[in-house]
């Protein structure tokens, strides 16, 4: 079962590089505009996103049940899985003005009530399975190691806030859409510190099968933030030729973070 | 005489147990820091030494495979090395 799930999130995969690939490269090509027209772009880029979505909170859902009420690992799970939920909801309703109502989406849109809840509770899954992993008993990471790696992170942050952020302050849009084109990327950047940490974390576990998880869960974090944090630039300025990129980014975050969990489920309860 | 196990030989089955998991240095690292923990430094290692750092290890691998898995891996090394309890 897991191997079939982690093969519909590899196609999911290849195929959203596939199509962002050619979108960029035969971009003048009048055959390929026709047959890929931005209509369908987003139809394809929403069902590989509402895919990774759904995967993810079933198999968070999955790793969630594995673990006693009291453990921080169950609530982790669950954050994991209510995050992916949002999130799905969220895409769900970007789908319905791009494929039913054959709509530009409106931005802010009913889809941001679940995006933002989403991002949240993803950004404190993350942050739990960092501290649980830190408290293991495993000799992971020094205690400096660990302070070292929160300092790259919120260096990090601090830096990508800096060059992203300003200009969605001082652009010139109303500011409900300022706003949200600011908590997006905000909590993105926020996420870079859990990321640091588990990255610091996860990489003592090489050699072992449980690499592989955290490798893509991680993996999945950076190229969500990547992607949230482009879009929101690259919206302000304007470059929408961008977009299938920036769609890319977004898909291969959900997949690669669903496929670690899927992962996960395989150690945690097998098939 | 020496009284106990032979602590090399138990650490050794102990760490292969662990590393098809969290791979070979973390099992290693992870078990010489949790027998320095229980002051377990000497040639020769106590039943009761031995079950205290099985409990530890698989209260650390919880986090990593789950409380079933983690049970199941701590108990083969407890049939192995004889540690199952009374």
């Amino acid at each position: 079962m897991n191997h079939a799930v982690e093969r519909v999130l590899q196609l999911g995969l290849i195929v959203a590089a596939g199509l962002a690939g050619s979108t960029l490269v035969l971009s003048e090509d009048h055959t390929w505009s026709q047959v890929a027209t931005p209509s369908r772009r987003l139809v394809v880029f929403a069902v590989v996103k509402l895919v990774g979505q759904l995967v993810g909170a079933w198999a968070a859902l999955r790793c969630r049940r594995a673990f006693s009420r009291k453990d921080r690992m169950r609530r982790a799970w669950g954050l994991m899985a209510g995050g992916f939920g949002g999130l799905f909801l969220g895409q769900l309703s970007l789908a319905y003005y791009q494929v039913v109502a054959g709509v530009a989406t409106p931005f802010p849109s009913v889809a941001d009530l679940f995006f933002v809840p989403g991002v949240c509770a993803m950004v404190l899954a993350l942050g739990n399975f960092a501290l649980a992993q830190a408290k293991s008993g495993l000799a992971m990471a020094t205690p400096a190691q660990l302070r070292r790696a929160v300092v790259a992170g919120l260096a990090v942050a601090l830096l990508l806030s800096l060059g992203t952020l300003v200009p969605i302050v001082v652009a010139d849009r109303p500011w409900l859409e300022r706003l949200l084109n600011l908590v997006y990327p905000a909590l993105d950047l926020v996420m870079v510190v859990p990321v640091f940490a588990l990255l610091r974390l996860s990489w003592a576990l090489r050699g072992g099968t449980v690499f592989s998880v955290w490798a893509l869960i991680l993996a999945g974090a950076a190229a969500l933030t990547v992607g949230d944090v482009a879009y929101a630039y690259f919206t302000t300025k304007g470059l929408t030729w961008l977009d299938p990129v920036l769609d890319l980014g977004l898909a291969t975050g959900y997949l690669c973070l669903a496929w670690g969990v899927t992962k996960q489920a395989g150690v945690l309860v097998g098939d | 005489m020496a009284i106990g196990l032979d602590r090399v030989r138990v650490l050794g089955i102990v760490e292969r147990a662990l590393a098809p998991y969290i791979g070979a240095t973390l099992a290693t690292a992870s078990t010489k820091s949790q027998c320095d923990r229980l002051g377990i430094v000497e040639e020769r290692i106590s039943l009761g030494q031995l079950r205290q750092l099985l409990d530890k290890l698989e209260q650390a691998m919880r986090v990593f495979v789950g409380p079933a898995k983690a049970s199941d891996l701590m108990d083969d090394v407890r049939t192995t090395l004889g540690a199952r309890p009374a």
